[in-house]
């Protein structure tokens, strides 16, 4: 049995993003599951919603079924969900790899980005949340349409 | 803990009505594996979790399996039930 364990950047590059590593000589007939190793490679910011992971070594497609795009794609709506979802992507990886320098800097730019869509977006929409009405000059929570009102057939 | 956001975490895509894959849906939504148990069990299990970054990826799961409760209530609806999540 070979006791020699290989340093961390070596397995890296032999295992690349989609496996993880294992101990090098682990017990047999023992169920494991790979950790993710590191934020890296990511998807951009709009395809990251359309592939429903930031991550490409997470990204394993039912039946080799690939959205092409969204329903929101380009819009103000379409940006919030995307810059959203990757902070909460970070998020739940941050969980497990709380010491990621890289993905905790990127989670920062992130949520400076996430504050000023969010914004962008209320001006033209109204309120996202509650809280959002201390920006409003009226009570505009009951403007519509709500979320389940929009059509995604007809884009009314 | 709970705080309504008036839109959807992730776009739901309904390219036809139909109220079989609904039944299919509705199981997801409040079924023995739905998204409605799923968010009510990480969020018990947190506060017997010893170790802190799984106290915060239960909570973080736990809120997340919410959205996703929506998502499933807003794919019904449009397959053709009545809801009141969205």
């Amino acid at each position: 049995m070979n006791k020699e364990i290989p340093a961390a950047d070596e397995i890296k590059a032999v295992c690349g993003c989609k496996n993880g590593e294992l101990p090098p000589c682990a017990p047999l007939a023992t169920a494991y599951v790979p950790a993710q190793e590191s934020a890296l490679p990511r998807y951009s910011n709009s395809d990251a919603l359309t592939r429903g992971t930031l991550f490409p070594g997470l990204d394993l497609p039912f039946l080799n079924k690939v959205n092409k795009t969204h329903p929101y794609a380009g819009t103000p709506l379409g940006e919030l969900m995307a810059i959203e979802f990757i902070v909460k992507e970070l998020n739940l990886y941050l969980d497990t790899h709380a010491r990621d320098e890289k993905a905790f800097q990127l989670m920062r730019s992130m949520t400076a980005l996430l504050k000023e869509a969010r914004e962008r977006y209320v001006e033209l929409y109204g309120p996202v949340t509650l809280a959002d009405l201390a920006s409003s000059s009226r009570y505009t929570w009951l403007t519509g349409p709500w979320p389940w009102e929009y059509d995604e057939r007809t884009g009314d | 803990m709970f705080v309504y956001e008036k839109k959807l975490q992730y776009p739901v895509k309904i390219a036809a009505t139909n109220p079989a894959l609904a039944k299919v849906i509705i199981t997801q939504y409040g079924g023995p594996d739905g998204e409605l148990g799923a968010s009510l069990r990480y969020l018990s299990q947190r506060y017997s979790m010893p170790y802190p970054e799984l106290k915060g990826l239960l909570t973080d799961i736990g809120t997340e399996a919410q959205q996703g409760h929506k998502k499933a209530a807003r794919a019904r609806y449009a397959g053709g039930f009545e809801t009141i999540f969205s």
